[in-house]
């Protein structure tokens, strides 16, 4: 019920946020061959955003890369019959490989905290 | 407790809140998209032809990273210039939310094709879920580690976005796709909407054997 009250908050900006997307698409299919950062940065710039601003872009787009690469490895796991644990398992590992000791309890009790509040994370 | 064990854990604990929180998303997902046919933003779609075609390669390409880019430079803008002001707008949180979105569009559109069946569809979502939160772990672990337990659970949690924000992007980014594209995507969620929360029960048991700790908030919610 909240997730609808909010989103009908949010419908009377939805045209304004949808144009923001159409036109980034359309930029981007106009020019095939141009690269796609420099793009986004420039339509950024356009809509008025600061420099940080469009910093927050670039480093959102490097973070989604790592996202595919990483979803990648775990692809490529489970087709040598790993399970989503335990490459979850390794990844952690190597997470916290050479730290101390008291750098991993708070790497591990914070992955586990965050996985824990999840709800708190619904709204 | 041995590390070992400590990391056996917390890897459960991951699969575990990834299962749950795909299981709560398309539950809400699917409530939302019921009325979402009638929405007047479902009813326009992008008028460059060129764009039209850009959104099918992109949404039919099962790894390119490029939609997903743009949906991220559209909430980033949305937000900075009050569009769409976001409550959790850090990078990590609008990367989440656009990876999510793309995500979910290019497996509906996957099951409602016939590439994939639908229990592979939940589990494309959960394993992207979860390695969301271990790459978001690396990437600030990367840069030095100076910060307590509760502000890098902050951080992390991102990797699980918000519903409320979240909704309206996939709504807004399944609704400027052409009308036979939109069809197909809108089919294919609502197919894994439906059949993740039928096995919700399933899950909050699988939860409450592996973290009590949480299910039990988690099962208040399917009550």
């Amino acid at each position: 019920m909240q997730v609808i009250l909010i989103i009908k908050q949010l419908d009377k900006n939805m045209s304004t946020y949808q144009e923001i997307l159409q036109s980034l698409l359309e930029v981007v299919a106009e020019n095939p061959n141009s690269n796609l950062d420099e793009l986004l940065t420039k339509k950024a710039l356009e809509y008025g955003l600061s420099e940080k601003e469009v910093e927050d872009i670039s480093s959102a787009n490097s973070l989604i890369e790592k996202f595919e690469s990483k979803n990648q490895k775990l692809v490529d796991a489970r087709k040598i019959g790993m399970t989503r644990e335990s490459f979850l398992y390794e990844e952690i590992n190597n997470l916290i490989d050479g730290k101390e000791d008291k750098e991993k309890e708070i790497i591990l009790a914070a992955i586990k905290d965050a996985s824990e509040n999840i709800d708190g994370n619904i709204e | 407790m041995e590390f070992n064990e400590l990391i056996s854990k917390t890897a459960t604990v991951i699969d575990t809140a990834a299962r749950v929180k795909e299981v709560i998303l398309s539950s809400e997902l699917q409530e939302v998209g019921d009325a979402a046919g009638k929405d007047e933003v479902a009813s326009i779609s992008v008028n460059s032809e060129k764009a039209n075609q850009l959104l099918e390669s992109l949404v039919s390409s099962k790894s390119d990273t490029k939609l997903s880019k743009i949906v991220a430079a559209a909430t980033k803008i949305a937000d900075a210039t009050g569009a769409m002001k976001l409550a959790k707008n850090t990078v990590f949180d609008i990367a989440s939310m656009s990876d999510e979105t793309v995500t979910r569009i290019k497996v509906a559109y996957q099951v409602a094709n016939g590439e994939i069946d639908i229990e592979d569809a939940v589990d494309k979502l959960i394993d992207r879920a979860a390695t969301r939160l271990i790459t978001i772990s690396e990437v600030v672990i990367n840069k030095g580690l100076s910060m307590a337990v509760n502000t890098l659970s902050k951080v992390l949690v991102s990797a699980f976005p918000q519903t409320a924000p979240l909704i309206p992007i996939i709504k807004t980014t399944v609704a400027i796709l052409q009308p036979k594209l939109k069809e197909i995507a809108q089919k294919g969620i609502s197919a894994v909407a439906k059949h993740a929360k039928n096995v919700a029960h399933k899950v909050i048991s699988w939860a409450k054997n592996k973290v009590p700790s949480f299910a039990k908030s988690i099962a208040l919610k399917f009550a």
